[in-house]
């Protein structure tokens, strides 16, 4: 130990990056699809919603990536 | 919605933003797509009349583009790192420099030559998916490598992957390929020269360039001719993949030569790793003969093909309009061959080489986590920089932006000007979309009517569109990161970004030139 106390925020990022990038990939290719289901049948509460998790997952890449 | 510079600003600004995060502020392409991607869906609702329904549908698009070019970084990856743990890219790093000492012709034969065959096999980010890390195991930067393997690759991609690209110029215009090969295989075959002279300057700065120049020379006649002569004999296809293994075999003969000739005696056929143990070249190669083999059978036997063409995948899409009129046509989405796609190949490839280094007792133990732990981490970083710009493109296609951008670039200059301004926007579409076929996709119309309302000729300025599309694809965001991604740059792809579109530029600007001199000739008028 050095006795610098870590930069909690970097650290969570460092450790958890790989599983958060595969949160956000996981997500987007999900959405995506959710999107596109939710237009097919008309529905607005859907596509909001999906693309919600869509800019969730981009949140979340442009934290972590 | 009207052309003006606020409006033509409004549409550039998610490419703005992309340069300015990943050139000024050396963001990485992941982070750097999804702010671009955020500003894209921004612009479209607030300024360009995009519906929930609209983005819905093209994110969908996106989607479908992304995992086309996602199922090539995956298996690109595990293939390289199967080769990478069986000690292929170690007993490379010390076979070239056997064949010849000198490390300019050590580029140029892997860089310029290696990475046009791979892009003519398979392309897709292949050339330099798989090229760059070989630079690095021969001892050249991760940044080298990666600014090698891409511009070596720019002059081959139009006719590359089965000339996908310039059958989707003649789908797009509905003209004939008699009529727009030739000046398509002349500037890009004119153009393999200054792709292999700057793959040279890179790999060994001026002097490289001077003690290598009579070969390059030599080797972009030999390539420039092998292709248009397969193009004017209709064989456009196999342009790109004809002609780079005319030169890898003329290039291999070169090597030969007193100046570049093998000189430190080592043994080419078989080598002997680090723990002692005699390993076989062959062997050693296999994994790349069987990506070779099964790219050729899958493309060249009619009733594999067939076969393998009943497996796809994709989605359809209704007409969708903004609430400004502009209007895309219904449509099939991007087809993905579940068997035969590129991607597949390299899997194939893989599971093969995997099963011959396993026999052969080239894996150790652990070698399976060693192997997917790389690909894991390279691979998903990749992902989600192709989602986000892939997403950002479409968006901005999907919307009328892209359309907006290209109307402003062409009004502004007269007869005189846009020939110098053809292979530019060819090259910007490519640049945007990561892709010349997305290239063609979007401005080729654009290109013929605006040719034909300035009075210049309709096939040489198309050839320019492609041709600029060709050598604009390797500076795309997106293909920059598969190439980072292999070398240990996954994060820091700003690195490359400046060179590249420093280097890149230079053909396409060549490009331009020679557009004005063949329409100052007279020539395809």
């Amino acid at each position: 130990m050095n006795g610098v106390p870590p930069n909690s925020n970097s650290s969570w990022r460092k450790k958890y990056r790989l599983q958060v990038q595969l949160v956000a990939l996981i997500l987007a290719v999900t959405a995506s699809f959710g999107l596109y289901t939710a237009a097919q049948n008309g529905d607005s509460f859907w596509s909001g919603a999906w693309l919600a998790t869509l800019a969730l997952s981009m949140l979340l890449t442009g934290l972590v990536g | 919605m009207p052309l003006n510079l606020l409006t033509w600003l409004l549409a550039f600004s998610p490419v703005i933003i992309v340069l300015v995060l990943m050139l000024g502020l050396r963001w990485g392409g992941s982070k750097a797509g999804a702010i671009a991607w955020f500003v894209a869906v921004l612009v479209a609702f607030f300024f360009f009349g995009a519906n929930l329904r609209l983005i819905a549908y093209t994110q969908a698009k996106a989607i479908l583009l992304s995992l086309d070019v996602l199922y090539i970084i995956w298996t690109a990856l595990l293939l390289y790192h199967i080769a990478d743990e069986s000690g292929t890219v170690r007993m490379i790093g010390t076979m070239l420099p056997a064949l010849t000492p000198d490390r300019t012709m050590q580029g140029l034969l892997l860089g310029w030559l290696f990475a046009s065959f791979l892009q003519g096999m398979g392309g897709f980010g292949v050339p330099v998916a798989v090229s760059a890390p070989l630079l690095v195991g021969l001892g050249f930067s991760p940044v080298q490598a990666v600014l090698m393997s891409c511009i070596g690759h720019g002059w081959a991609v139009n006719f590359g992957s089965l000339a996908t690209s310039f059958q989707t110029l003649l789908a797009v215009t509905n003209l004939p390929g008699t009529l727009l090969g030739p000046p398509s295989a002349v500037l890009l075959g004119i153009s393999a020269l200054p792709c292999g002279l700057i793959v040279a300057f890179i790999g060994g700065g001026w002097q490289g360039v001077r003690r290598t120049f009579p070969a390059v020379l030599l080797l972009s006649v030999v390539m420039g001719l092998t292709q248009y002569g397969l193009v004017v004999a209709r064989v456009w296809t196999l342009g790109a993949t004809g002609a780079a293994l005319v030169g890898l075999v003329v290039g291999f003969a070169l090597t030969r030569l007193p100046a570049y000739r093998q000189t430190n005696g080592q043994s080419l056929t078989s080598q002997v790793d680090e723990n002692g143990r005699r390993r076989s070249l062959p062997v050693a190669f296999s994994a790349y003969a069987i990506l070779v083999v099964l790219a050729f059978g899958i493309n060249l036997i009619e009733p594999l093909r067939a076969f393998l063409d009943r497996f796809q995948f994709t989605l359809q899409f209704p007409e969708l309009r903004t609430a400004l009129g502009w209007v895309n046509p219904a449509e099939a989405g991007r087809k993905i061959d579940l068997l035969g796609h590129p991607g597949a190949v390299l899997f194939y490839s893989s599971l093969l080489a995997a099963l011959i280094y396993q026999r052969a007792g080239y894996f150790r133990p652990g070698a399976w986590k060693r192997i997917l732990t790389p690909v894991l981490r390279g691979a998903v970083n990749s992902s989600l920089g192709i989602v986000a710009m892939v997403g950002m493109a479409v968006i901005m296609s999907n919307t009328g932006m892209t359309n907006l951008l290209a109307e402003g670039l062409s009004r502004n200059f007269g007869a005189e000007f846009y020939p110098l301004v053809a292979p530019f926007l060819g090259a910007l579409g490519a640049f945007i979309t990561g892709s010349n076929n997305n290239s063609n996709v979007l401005f080729a119309l654009l290109q013929m009517r605006t040719a034909e309302l300035l009075k210049l000729s309709v096939p040489l300025i198309l050839a320019a569109q492609t041709a600029g599309g060709s050598l604009g694809s390797i500076m795309a965001p997106a293909k920059v990161i598969v190439g980072c991604s292999t070398v240990g740059l996954g994060d820091n792809e700003s690195v490359v970004m400046r060179p590249i579109l420093f280097y890149g530029l230079l053909p396409v600007a060549g490009v331009a030139l020679l557009t004005v001199l063949f329409l100052w000739l007279g020539v395809w008028s």
